[in-house]
This record gives C-alpha cells, structure tokens and sequence, in this order.
C-alpha cells in the first residue's frame, strides 16, 4: 500500500517537557490506524504535530502524499487535505450548526473543483440529527450531537486523512456506537483515518493496524487482528 | 420644542459617533484589539480628504473614492506587518503597539501639516437643510452621516452573517486554532476585517472633516467617543454600536441644552452609569460574536 502519511522520527516538545520522541508512523491510502495509550502518552500532540499545532523539530519529517510539511501552518496543511477532529469537539459557539458546517468547506474549494464527495447534503445524510439541528447554535447542543458537528465539519474539508482524537470521550455508549458506525461509513469511502482513543476495543473495530505509546515513545505495533490483549495491556501500562 | 430639536440635533449627531464607532467594533468583535490609535486613523483619513480635495480639486464626498481604498490597503497591511505580529505576544502588546501607533501618527500629521485647524470644504451641502416645522431643521449633511452610518452598520452586520468571509471572521474570532484547522487563514482573515474597518474609519474621518473642524490632535478625543459609544452599546455589537453612538449624541445635545458647558460632560455621565449599571452595554454581544 502507498503511505498517504508517512513520520518519521518525530518529536515534540511543550517547552522543555519532551511529549514525543522518536514516532515513526505510516498510514496508507483509505487505513485506518488507531493510537491508543494511557493519559499523557502522547495521542494527542502526535495528532496536533500531524496537524500542524504542534511545531515541528528539524530533524522530524512529516510527509503527506509525498510533500513534506515542516513549515506549513496548520491552515496550509488543512487544504491539501488533513482534517483534525479536535479533542472536546470545539465546535465555534457563535455560529449555527450550517455555519459550523459551511465554514471548513472553504478548505476544500480548490481541491473539490471536480465534484465535492462531503457537501450538507451527504453530511445531514449521515448524522440525521444534525440536519434537524442546523439552525442551533454550536454551543447549544449535547456532547454526542457536538462530536457528530464536529466529524460532519471535518469531512465537509474533504479530507484524504481524518485525525479523530477522543470521539468517544465523555458519550454514552449508545452514542459512541452511532458515532463509529457512521465512521465506518467514512472508512468504506476511501478516506484514511488516524483514530486515537483511550478505549481501546472501540478503536480496534474500526483500525487494522495499532500504535501503542506510553510517554511519548511507541511501545506496541501491529496488526490489530494480531495483536493480543496481554500485549496491549503490557504496553499500555509497561508491565 | 427647543428639547425636540435637542433630540433630533442629538441623533444626527450620534450619526457620526456611531460612524466613528463601527470599526472600533469589529476590530474588537474580531481581532479582540482595543485599537487606541483608531481615533488618530480617522483624523488620517480627514487629512488624506483635505490632500485630495485640495490637489485633485475633488469635492469631499468624492474624495471618499481616493480615500476609503487608500485607508482600507494601509489596515490590511498595518493587520498585517504591525498587528498580526502584537497578537501573538499577549493582550497587553496590542494595547502598547496601537497606543505608540497613536503617537506616531499625531506627531508625522503635526511634522506634515502644522497645528492648524482644518475642516475639508463642503460648500451648499454643509449648511443647507430641511425645515421640518416648529423650528426644527435638520441638515442634509448631518441625516446624510446618519443614514451613511446605519447603512454601514447593516451592510457590516449582513456581511458578518450571511457571507463566507462575515462566517470566517465569527469562526476566527471564536478560536482562532481551530479555524486553522478548517483552513483559515487567520492572518488574512483579520486583515480583511482590519481593512473593513479602516474603510469605515475612512467614511468617518470624511463626514466628520466636512461637519467640524480637526486638527493632527484630535484623535485621541475622538477615540474616547468612539470607546464610549461601542460601551454604552455593548462590546462588539454592531447595532448595539448605533444605539450607543445615538444615546451618546442624544445625550450631549440634551445636556447641551441645559447648561451649553455639559455638552460633553453629559455624554461622560451617561457612559459611566451605562458603565456601572449594565457592564455589558445596552445590547449584548451577539452580532459579532
């Protein structure tokens, strides 16, 4: 498979606090990876480096489709197709659950020139609730119903990679299960995934491969199928 | 009728403090800057009109067509090279940069064009006006700024809610490291809105030349009614920006009429116990933000 993302060595750094050290990762066209650990492993500052929140050192390359990206703003990078589906959903409060939609379609303007595949249609279509909801603001909602706007939002960028960080965080299970069947609809489309989540069976469904990290080091990977739950245990806790 | 007209001559009045106001508004409504240089920039603006006029022998209305373009290129480019750069270094450095911004301008408009009193030309249309009876009458320049102003105000306000540059500066406003994420620019997205504003900065400093006198000082006095007006309306409200420039030229007209000497000083009161009464200003926050 052609690795749609590929990092190599990347650290990160919040000051002198060293959040990543030496990751190297590969994500292929239309893969799903998840990345699991405990709290502080690292999760999320790999999602935000990929995304551009995070600076890049200078010895860490992150390559998307072949460019490398050290330097691009998050702004550039979310163009040529890097949509993060941020921690705590981050909806902007002030604008109506359309606007929130309308707003990252900007994103993909130039690349969507020969046929959108996410507009407000297919969107409503996959989270029906947030069609009935598209005049509210994106404060005024619940939290499964803000992760479901805030997925919507990110495919509405027409992402060949989607970083989703915590989606289930906080939801009923119930709702988390709506939640990954509608990403399993967005995996059956081709677009490529990087799910990060601290429970760990919810993001082996949807990934076939697995990267474990425990204080910013990876610790575990693999094939999810191959994969046992003694050696995720190890990893995540490092018995 | 002498408090009738009082109230009318007020409203006309607060025409031009809620012209002087609007980009006060959205700068702040956007950027989250308290831009104190923003009175010095509509004195800019006035003096560029008086450069215009008196060079191109154009009439100051029309000088608007030089003079709203030139002042929105230097906000975009001032969002851009000067205040882009502050933003990143906390709330306070926006405060010290547009504060020294102040000082430079008043002291290079002092250097160019002297101390003297100005007032740009605005011939028939400066004094005339309509007889509405009673002895009341009310000038087509002065109900020219009021209609200008609440054109501006809604034309912003429409802009701000229906367009995909209006839902971009809400989106920036709100977090500006998610929009990133949804592929915005922040930096051109607040120079666009800086630009916007300094062309309403421009439309103010013009109306404001052909009603009154100005001098490279000014500014500072001008930005404490445009503060008070965006006050007394609610922070980052663009409508609540009319009221507040309406209440406040309502409200020295009215203590105008009482004791000509509390013109002023009766606009003052009302924004201090607007201030102490509703914090958040007569209309709250909603339009911007």
């Amino acid at each position: 498979m052609t690795a749609l993302l590929r990092v190599r060595d990347l650290d990160a750094h919040y000051g002198h606090f060293q959040a990543l050290s030496g990751i190297d990762l590969e994500v292929g066209a239309g893969e799903a990876v998840a990345v699991i650990g405990a709290n502080g492993a690292g999760k999320s500052t790999l999602l935000r480096a990929i995304a551009g929140q995070v600076p890049q050192p200078g010895g860490s390359r992150v390559e998307f489709d072949g460019v490398e990206l050290r330097g691009l703003p998050a702004h550039r990078r979310a163009r040529l197709g890097i949509a993060l589906v941020p921690e705590g959903r981050k909806l902007f409060p002030s604008l109506s659950v359309q606007e929130n939609l309308l707003v990252a379609a900007g994103a993909a303007d130039r690349r969507a020139r020969g046929g959108r595949r996410w507009g407000l249609d297919a969107v409503y279509e996959l989270f029906p609730n947030v069609g009935r909801l598209r005049d509210r603001p994106g404060g005024a909602l619940s939290g499964g119903e803000q992760q479901a706007v805030a997925i919507g939002r990110g495919l509405m960028a027409e992402p060949r990679l989607l970083l989703l960080d915590e989606v289930s965080l906080g939801l009923a299970p119930v709702v988390v299960e709506q939640l990954y069947a509608a990403l399993g609809t967005i995996a059956a489309t081709g677009v490529a995934m990087l799910v990060v989540e601290q429970d760990v069976g919810t993001a082996l469904r949807l990934a076939g491969r697995v990267l474990c990290l425990r204080a910013g080091r990876t610790v575990l990977t693999g094939a999810a199928a191959e994969v046992t739950a003694d050696a995720v245990t190890a990893a995540y806790f490092g018995t | 009728m002498t408090w009738v007209n009082a109230v009318v001559q007020g409203l006309l009045l607060g025409g031009v403090y809620a012209l002087f106001a609007c980009g006060l508004s959205l700068v702040f409504g956007v950027l989250r800057i308290v831009n104190l240089a923003h009175g010095d920039l509509t004195v800019l603006a006035a003096f560029l009109a008086l450069v215009a006029t008196s060079t191109l022998g154009l009439n100051p209305v029309l000088a608007l067509v030089v003079v709203v373009p030139v002042m929105a290129a230097l906000g975009f480019a001032l969002q851009r090279l000067l205040l882009h750069r502050s933003l990143r270094a906390g709330e306070l450095a926006p405060l010290l940069v547009t504060f020294g911004l102040s000082i430079v301008l008043q002291n290079a408009l002092l250097q160019t064009f002297s101390a003297d009193t100005r007032s740009l030309p605005a011939g028939d249309f400066g004094t005339a006006g309509l007889e509405l009876g009673g002895g009341i009458a009310v000038g087509w320049l002065g109900l020219s700024t009021l209609v200008v102003a609440v054109a501006v105000l809604a034309g912003l306000q429409l802009v701000l809610a229906r367009t995909p540059i209006g839902r971009a500066m809400r989106a920036t406003s709100d977090d500006p490291e998610t929009a990133a994420l949804m592929g915005l620019d922040d930096r051109r997205v607040y120079a666009v809105a800086t630009a916007i504003a300094l062309a309403t900065v421009a439309l103010a400093g013009v109306f404001y030349g052909m009603r009154g006198t100005f001098t490279p000082t000014l500014g500072p006095q001008l930005l404490i009614f445009a503060f008070e007006a965006v006050i007394i309306g609610g922070l980052g409200s663009l409508w609540g920006t009319l009221l507040g420039g309406l209440v406040l030229g309502v409200a020295q007209t009215v203590g105008a009429q009482i004791q000509p000497t509390y013109g002023v000083l009766a606009g003052h009161l009302v924004f201090l116990v607007v201030l102490a009464a509703r914090p958040s200003g007569l209309l709250r926050r909603e339009e911007v933000r």
